[in-house]
C-alpha cells in the first residue's frame, strides 16, 4: 500500500501513519519546512520507520507535478487544502483510493483503543449527540478487532495481486528534488 | 414473474407491444406501491412516451436488442435526466438530475422504457430499507418484514412486476440481500467493470452497480448492456454442464451464524448439485472472521468523507438512524482506516486463493430470511445477533475482495420466505459465473 502525505502537520500524524502501514507499506511525505521535514526524518528510526517512510523538501503546489502514483490514500492536511491542490491530487489517487482531508481525525501519538473510545464520548457528549455514546462501544469492539489482526497472510509472490503491490511500492524511488 | 427473456421474443413478433408492457407495469405500481413503496418517483408519462416511440421502432424493423421497450427501474441513486436523485434522503429532494448515469444512459441506448426511480434505505447506509426519508419498503412476501436493502424498492418491484428489471447498486450486499430476501436474481458485477459515475456514492472503493432480475438469463440481459458497446458479449449465455463443475463451499465463518432454514436450504441445494454432478469441496478464507471490523471501517471513513458538509448544514433532513450513524462513522481514525486497506488487501488475496481448483464457490447470500421490520435481533444457530451484522454476513466480503456475485433464490423457509443462495466467480470470469448460475437456477428449478 502507497500512501502521500501532503503537509505534514505534526509530526505525530505522519508517524502513525507510518505505523499503521506496516513494514511493506510505503509513505511519501511532502513538506514544505526543512526544519520540520528534518525533525521527522530524526524521529523516524527510532520509531522503527525509516524504511517505509521518504520526507521530500518541496511546496507542493510547485513539486506535487512531479510525483508518481497511484497512492492507495492521499492525506491532505488543512493548510494545503486548496482547490488548486486537489486538482493535482485527483490523478495520483488508485481507483477506489481514498483523499483524506482536514475534517478526518487523527490520533496524537500512542492511543489506546479505550483510550480514543474516551476521548470520542466526551466529544460526542460535548456536541449534544450523547445517543452516540452506545454505539462507539460498537465500534470501539471492530476497532479492537482490526488492531488485534494479524495480516501476515505470507502472500505468494507469484499472484498478480503481489505483484502489482511491489511494482507500486518500488515506483517512488524517484522524488521531485532528485531532479531539481 | 415475467421474464424479460421470455416477453421479448414477442416484442420483437409485435405480439405484445411495449406500451402494453408499460401499461401493466405501471398499473401494478398504482396498485401496490401505497402498500409497499417501492418508488420514490414515478415516471409514467415519459414512460409511456419511450414505450410508444419503441413500438414505432419495432415496427419499423428498427429493433435494438431485447431490452427494446422493455420497462425497467433504476435505484433512486442513479441519476436520469430532468428526473429528481433523492438517494431516498431528504438531503436531496430538491436534486434533478442534469444528465444520464453512464449506465442510464447505456440502458436507455439499449431501448429500455424507464418506469421510475425506485426507493432504498436512505444513501444505501443501511441493509433494511427502513430508514428512508420516503418512508420503508414492505416485503412483497410479508409487508411486516423487510425487503432486504439497500436497494429494497428495486427488488420488490420486479417480485411484484412493477418493473421487468431494474438497477440497484451493492457496497456491502445491497444488490444480492434484497434479492434474496424478495426471492429474484441479483447480480454484483466484478468491481470496477461497470461503471459507477452519476451514481451518489456511499464507498468509492465498495461500490459496486448491478442488476436485479426475475431470472439469471435476465440478470444477464441487463449486465451486458451496462458495459461499453465493446465490451458486451452475446446476449444469451449457454448453462454450463453441472457435470464437472467444481463447487467450493465456504465452510467455517459463512455457515457459523444462519437461520436454521437458510442453512437447511443451501445445503440442500449444493447436495442437490453434487447429485447431478457437480464436485463439492471445502474451501476457506482464513481472515473471514475480521472482514466485518475491515468493511465497517472503510464504509464509515469513506461515507463520512462524502457527507461530513451535509451532516453540519443539513443535519434535520438525514433519518435519526443513518445521520447518527454517519455522525458515529467520523470518529473512525486515520490509522485504523489504513490498517482497515491492508485487511482488504488480505481478503482479496485469500479469496483468490479460494478459488484454486474450483470454478465457483457456493453459500448463503443471506444469512436470515427478510427480518420484520424494527426488529434488532434475529435467532441464529448459537443464539441470535444484531441484525445489520447478520444481513451483511455472507456478502461483504466480496465487496472487499471484489470479486463478481450472484444471488439466486433456493427455496422457502418454514414461512415461506424466499432464502438466497450465493454463487462467486472467479475474477476476470463473469460470464463463466452466470454460466453456472444458469446451471444452477435450471437444478433448482428442475
Amino acid at each position: 500500500m502507497r500512501i502521500l502525505e501532503v503537509g505534514t502537520g505534526s509530526v505525530a500524524v505522519t508517524l502513525v501513519l507510518a505505523r499503521g502501514l506496516g513494514a511493506d507499506g510505503r509513505l511519501l511525505a511532502m513538506e514544505p519546512n526543512p526544519k520540520v521535514a528534518a525533525e521527522i526524518r530524526t524521529r523516524l528510526a527510532p520509531a522503527g520507520c525509516a524504511d517505509r517512510v521518504s520526507v521530500i523538501v518541496g511546496e507542493p503546489q510547485r513539486f506535487l507535478h512531479k510525483v508518481r502514483g497511484p497512492f492507495d490514500a492521499i492525506v491532505l492536511h488543512p493548510a494545503h487544502d486548496l482547490p488548486a491542490t486537489r486538482q493535482k491530487l485527483a490523478p495520483l489517487l488508485a481507483p477506489g483510493g481514498l483523499l483524506l482531508s482536514g475534517r478526518t481525525k487523527y490520533s496524537e501519538g500512542d492511543m489506546t483503543t479505550a483510550e480514543w473510545l474516551a476521548q470520542a464520548k466526551a466529544d460526542a457528549e460535548q456536541r449534544g449527540l450523547p445517543e452516540l455514546i452506545p454505539m462507539l462501544d460498537g465500534l470501539a469492539q471492530a476497532t479492537e478487532r482490526l488492531r488485534a489482526a494479524d495480516w501476515n497472510d505470507n502472500p505468494d509472490p507469484s499472484t498478480p495481486s503481489s505483484a502489482a503491490i511491489a511494482a507500486a511500492n518500488d515506483a517512488h524511488t524517484r522524488t521531485p528534488n532528485d531532479d531539481d | 414473474m415475467t421474464t424479460i427473456s421470455a416477453v421479448t421474443s414477442r416484442v420483437a413478433a409485435g405480439a405484445v407491444t411495449s406500451e402494453q408492457l408499460t401499461e401493466n407495469c405501471l398499473s401494478v405500481i398504482q396498485q401496490l406501491n401505497p402498500k409497499l413503496n417501492a418508488f420514490i418517483t414515478v415516471t409514467a408519462d415519459t414512460a409511456l412516451q419511450q414505450a410508444r416511440a419503441a413500438d414505432k421502432e419495432i415496427a419499423a424493423g428498427r429493433r435494438l436488442g431485447p431490452l427494446h421497450g422493455i420497462p425497467i427501474s433504476l435505484k433512486d441513486l442513479l441519476d436520469q435526466q430532468g428526473v429528481p436523485t433523492t438517494a431516498g434522503s431528504l438531503v436531496r429532494k430538491d436534486h434533478v438530475a442534469i444528465a444520464d448515469a453512464v449506465v442510464t444512459r447505456r440502458l436507455r441506448e439499449s431501448g429500455a422504457v424507464f418506469v421510475g426511480k425506485t426507493n432504498l434505505h436512505e444513501f444505501a447506509f443501511g441493509t433494511t430499507s427502513e430508514d428512508s426519508g420516503f418512508g420503508a419498503i414492505r416485503n412483497p412476501h410479508d409487508p411486516l418484514r423487510s425487503p432486504g436493502g439497500s436497494s429494497g424498492g428495486s427488488a420488490v418491484a420486479v417480485a411484484t412486476g412493477m418493473s421487468l428489471g431494474t438497477v440497484g447498486t451493492d457496497t456491502g450486499g445491497s444488490i444480492r440481500i434484497p434479492a434474496a430476501a424478495c426471492g429474484i436474481v441479483g447480480l454484483k458485477p466484478e468491481w470496477g467493470h461497470v461503471s459507477a459515475s452519476g451514481v451518489v456514492p456511499l464507498s468509492r472503493q465498495l461500490d459496486h452497480v448491478g442488476p436485479l432480475a426475475a431470472s439469471v438469463a435476465d440478470a444477464w440481459l441487463l449486465y451486458n448492456a451496462m458495459q461499453s458497446p465493446s465490451d458486451r458479449i452475446g446476449d444469451a449465455l449457454e448453462a454450463t454442464p453441472l457435470k464437472g463443475l467444481r463447487v467450493g463451499t465456504l465452510s467455517g465463518y459463512f455457515f457459523d451464524r444462519l437461520d436454521e432454514d437458510v442453512e437447511r436450504g443451501v445445503l440442500n441445494t449444493i447436495q442437490h448439485l453434487q447429485r447431478l454432478g457437480a464436485t463439492v469441496t471445502d474451501v476457506n478464507v482464513p481472515h473471514a472472521a475480521d472482514m466485518a471490523a475491515i468493511y465497517l471501517h472503510l464504509v464509515f471513513g469513506d461515507a463520512a468523507e462524502y457527507h461530513a458538509p451535509t451532516l453540519e448544514s443539513r443535519p434535520k433532513d438525514y433519518t435519526e438512524p443513518v445521520r447518527l450513524r454517519l455522525e458515529m462513522a467520523r470518529y473512525v481514525l486515520a490509522e485504523d482506516y489504513i490498517r482497515a486497506l491492508r485487511g482488504k488487501a488480505v481478503i482479496a488475496r485469500e479469496v483468490d486463493r479460494a478459488f484454486d481448483g474450483v470454478d465457483v464457490l457456493a453459500l448463503p447470500a443471506l444469512a436470515i430470511p427478510a427480518p420484520p421490520i424494527g426488529a434488532a435481533t434475529m435467532p441464529v444457530k448459537g443464539g441470535s445477533d444484531a441484525v445489520r451484522t447478520l444481513m451483511l454476513r455472507c456478502t461483504q466480503p466480496f465487496n472487499l475482495s471484489g470479486h463478481p456475485a450472484i444471488s439466486i433464490p433456493c427455496g422457502v423457509t418454514r414461512d415461506r420466505m424466499p432464502i438466497g443462495l450465493q454463487l462467486v466467480g472467479r475474477k476476470g470470469r463473469t460470464p463463466a459465473l452466470v454460466q453456472a448460475a444458469l446451471a444452477v437456477e435450471a437444478a433448482i428449478a428442475g
